[in-house]
């Protein structure tokens, strides 16, 4: 089926910024005032052709795809003062939420993946690094699957 | 990104460019990656375009865990 939910409003500020003229225009103002580590226009690609799919604009949603590189590296970047809230909360402990399984990641017979899926251990891991670091964490990749041209 | 364009092409029954796009992400591995994520998996050989929904519907379970894209997938089946 398609455009299942429209979604105009979240792709209506994200077309205005990518307009031609605008993408090279953000202040640096702005920039020194929000953390590093994310690429701005790379991810108002990544955040269109997201919202484009889900109302259902396949052909914005492809174009916007393709606009979004996949080797740009957006991240949130965390600190041992600002761990990684939900790796926190929802990984390092598994005491407060977790997938039932890490093998299955929770998902049902038919869904569940390979056993030798080499993405299993990235989103599992309960390593102390991942508090701190974006980049073996499964967490702060929650944001910045969003922000970044993921999948 | 990459299931974007795969769910896409499927939707509009491209089947043949909706399974490499799907393979892309299927057989990638890690070290390929920017962020070191990648399945390293045989490439999947769906057939229909049901099949090949399905896969993506997995794939983006899988590659988006815990990213908060769940429930709008879910309503899409």
């Amino acid at each position: 089926m398609t455009g299942h939910r429209v979604l105009p409003r979240p792709l209506q500020p994200l077309t205005m910024r990518l307009q031609p003229s605008t993408p090279n225009a953000i202040s640096g103002a702005f920039i020194t005032n929000i953390p590093g580590g994310i690429d701005i226009p790379n991810a108002l690609h990544a955040l269109k052709a997201r919202f484009s799919l889900f109302a259902g604009d396949f052909a914005q949603a492809l174009s916007e795809a393709t606009a979004s590189s996949l080797t740009v590296k957006s991240t949130f970047n965390f600190t041992t003062v600002n761990l990684n809230l939900i790796f926190e909360t929802a990984t390092s402990t598994n005491n407060v939420t977790a997938a039932i399984d890490n093998t299955t990641l929770g998902l049902p017979a038919g869904l569940q993946p390979d056993p030798a899926d080499k993405r299993l251990p990235f989103y599992t891991t309960t390593t102390y690094n991942s508090k701190i670091l974006g980049i073996c964490s499964c967490i702060y990749y929650t944001m910045a699957h969003l922000l970044a041209g993921r999948k | 990104m990459t299931l974007i364009k795969a769910e896409v092409y499927a939707r509009q029954n491209d089947l043949v460019n909706a399974l490499t796009e799907l393979n892309n992400v299927v057989t990638k591995q890690p070290a390929s990656d920017p962020y070191g994520v990648g399945a390293g998996l045989p490439p999947s050989v769906a057939a229909t375009q049901d099949d090949i929904l399905n896969e993506v519907y997995k794939n983006r379970c899988i590659e988006l865990y815990m990213s908060g894209f769940k429930l709008e997938d879910m309503e899409k089946i």
